[in-house]
C-alpha cells in the first residue's frame, strides 16, 4: 500500500473545496463551449466501426451545434466533415451510420459528393453563376486517429497535433493491442445532469464500497480502513491516470463459477505494462478509457461524455472486447458487460440525484478528499482552459 | 418431422425457451417485464444445467449452429442478464438505480 497522501505529492492542486456555480451557470457553459469543447481534441469513435470504403457514421457535438461526418473514402483515408451540404446548409446525412456507395446525395436538391468530400454532381448546373465544383467540397474538420480512436478538432487550425495533445497518455498506451479489441456494444444515455457531475463520478473510487455495495464495490481492494484506494495517480498536462487492484478474495457465485473456473482457458490477450487490475485514463475534457483485466482477456471501456445543455448530458458507454474464441469466452465477456452495466445504472440514478443536490443551491461548494484527487485536477485543468473568471 | 425446440439433452429448459431472444435489447425488456419469481424459476432450472450446457456450446457444429442449440445459446445469454438479480441483489427491490431501459443498447 502506499505511503503518505496523494496531495503531498501533488501539492500544487490544494485542499480547496469546489465551487458549485460551474456545474449549473450558463455562462461557464458557454465559456465551456468556445474554450474548451471548440479547441479540444475529441474522440468521437472508433476506426473498426468503419472498416470499408464509404463507411460512414455521424457524431453530434450538441454543445457545440455541431454535426460530424466521418467517412472511409475509397483511398482507405478516413475523413471527417461538418455534415452540412455546400448548397444550402441543409443537413447532409440523416442517418447515424451507414455505407453509401461511393456517394452521398443531399436530399434537399441531390447535389453529390465523393466519399472523399469532393463536389461530384449538381443538378441544373448551368444555372448557378460561375459555380466551380472544387470549391465546394464538403468542409473539412481537422481528423486523426491514435491506436484506431479517431478524433476531430472543431477549430480550423489546432494549435497542438493530436499526438501531442495525448501526451504521456499515448506514451503509455502505444503499444496495447486496441486493434485486437472489437467495439461489442454501445449504451447511450440521456442524463439530467451537468457532464462534469458525471464525469467526477467516474473519476474516483471513494463511493465504490458505499454506492455500489451490492455490486462492483466489492469487487476492488479496500486498505485496513475498508475503503478503496488508488494504487497509482499520474497526472499529465490535460489528463489524469489512476489504478486499482482488484481484492484478492472475490465473491464467488455459481454462474461467476461456472463460467470463469471451468473449461480450457485459451485466447489470453496480454496487455503490457498495466499497473493494476483497472487502469483508467481520462483523457481531457470529455472521455473516459479504462482497462480491465477480465479471466484471461481484456475488456476496454471507453466513454464519452457529450453536454447537451448545462443540466443534459448524453452519457455513451463503449464496451470493446477481443473476439471470443470459444462462446464460454463470448458468455463471460457478457457477463462481465451486464454486470458493469446493472453497476452503471446505479450511477445514472446518483449523477441525476447529485446534479439536482448541486442545483438546489443549498451547498456553494463540494469537498474533496485526499482520494478524490484526480477530480481535483481535472477541475483544475478545466478552470484553467474555461477561464471562468477570464474576460477573453 | 417438427423441429426440436431445445438440444434434445436440454428438454427440461423447454418451459424456459421464451427467454431464447436477441439482440440484448429484447432480454433486457424480458428480465424487466418478468416478475422475481419468474426470473428465479428461470435461473434455478438454468443454473443446474450450466456445467452441461456450457460443455454442449464448446462444440463448433461444423461451423453452423443448428436452431436449437442456437436457442440454447440464446437462454445463456438470458441467464447472464438476469444473474445479477438473483446473485447479487437477491430482491429486485434491493436495485438502487436507474430504470434499466434507460440505457438503450446499439447493438
Amino acid at each position: 500500500m502506499r505511503q503518505g497522501m496523494w496531495s503531498e505529492k501533488y501539492p500544487d492542486l490544494g485542499a480547496n473545496p469546489l465551487p458549485t456555480e460551474p456545474y449549473i451557470s450558463e455562462e461557464h457553459f458557454a465559456l465551456e463551449r468556445e474554450r474548451v469543447f471548440r479547441r479540444s481534441w475529441l474522440q468521437v469513435g472508433r476506426v473498426d466501426e468503419i472498416p470499408d470504403a464509404g463507411d460512414y457514421f455521424v457524431r453530434d457535438i450538441a454543445i457545440c451545434n455541431a454535426s460530424i461526418l466521418v467517412i472511409r473514402g475509397s483511398d482507405g483515408v478516413v475523413r471527417g466533415f461538418h455534415n452540412v451540404c455546400s448548397h444550402r446548409s441543409n443537413r447532409l446525412v440523416a442517418d447515424e451510420r451507414g455505407s453509401c456507395g461511393g456517394a452521398l446525395f443531399c436530399r434537399l436538391h441531390n447535389w453529390a459528393y465523393s466519399d472523399t468530400g469532393e463536389l461530384v454532381g449538381v443538378p441544373n448546373e448551368e444555372n448557378f453563376f460561375g459555380l466551380d465544383r472544387r470549391d465546394h467540397g464538403l468542409t473539412p474538420v481537422d481528423t486523426d486517429i491514435w491506436q484506431g480512436f479517431i478524433f476531430v478538432h472543431l477549430a480550423p487550425d489546432p494549435a497542438e497535433t493530436l499526438r501531442n495533445y495525448l501526451g504521456g497518455v499515448a506514451d503509455r498506451l502505444d503499444s496495447c493491442p486496441f486493434h485486437e479489441m472489437k467495439l461489442s456494444q454501445v449504451y447511450r444515455v440521456e442524463e439530467r445532469a451537468n457532464w462534469k457531475v458525471v464525469l467526477d463520478a467516474q473519476n474516483e473510487v471513494y463511493h465504490l464500497p458505499y454506492q455500489h455495495r451490492w455490486t462492483l464495490g466489492q469487487s476492488f481492494a479496500k486498505d485496513d480502513t475498508g475503503n478503496c484506494y488508488f494504487k497509482e495517480i499520474l497526472l499529465y498536462d490535460y489528463h489524469s491516470f489512476w489504478s486499482c487492484d482488484y481484492q484478492s478474495f472475490q465473491k464467488l457465485t455459481p454462474l461467476k463459477i461456472a463460467l470463469f473456473y471451468g473449461g480450457d482457458t485459451a485466447g489470453a490477450l496480454h496487455v503490457p505494462d498495466m499497473v493494476g487490475d483497472l487502469d483508467h485514463y481520462l483523457l481531457f475534457p470529455n472521455g473516459i478509457l479504462s482497462l480491465f483485466k477480465v479471466g484471461r482477456w481484456m475488456g476496454c471501456i471507453t466513454y464519452m461524455l457529450w453536454p447537451v445543455a448545462v443540466d443534459r448530458t448524453i452519457w455513451e458507454i463503449r464496451m470493446h472486447f477481443s473476439a471470443p474464441a470459444t462462446r464460454r469466452e463470448r458468455l463471460q465477456q457478457e457477463f462481465f458487460k451486464c454486470f458493469i452495466r446493472d453497476t452503471l445504472q446505479e450511477d445514472t440514478l446518483a449523477h441525476e440525484s447529485v446534479h439536482a443536490g448541486i442545483a438546489s443551491g443549498v451547498r456553494s461548494h463540494l469537498i474533496l478528499q485526499d482520494d478524490e484527487l484526480p477530480i481535483r485536477h481535472f477541475h483544475k485543468v478545466l478552470g484553467d482552459y474555461a477561464g471562468y473568471g477570464r474576460r477573453a | 418431422m417438427n423441429e426440436p425446440l431445445l438440444p434434445d439433452a436440454f428438454g427440461d429448459l423447454a418451459p424456459f425457451a421464451d427467454w431464447a431472444l436477441e439482440p440484448e435489447r429484447a432480454r433486457t425488456e424480458k428480465r424487466a417485464a418478468a416478475s422475481m419469481d419468474e426470473i428465479r424459476a428461470f435461473y434455478d432450472a438454468m443454473i443446474l444445467r450450466i456445467d452441461d450446457i456450457l460443455a454442449y456450446l464448446e462444440d463448433d457444429f461444423g461451423g453452423d449452429m443448428p436452431a436449437e442449440a442456437h436457442r440454447l445459446y440464446l437462454m445463456s445469454l438470458s441467464l447472464v442478464e438476469i444473474a445479477t438479480l438473483v446473485e447479487f441483489y437477491k430482491e429486485r427491490e434491493a436495485v438502487d438505480a436507474c430504470d434499466p431501459l434507460r440505457y438503450a443498447s446499439q447493438f
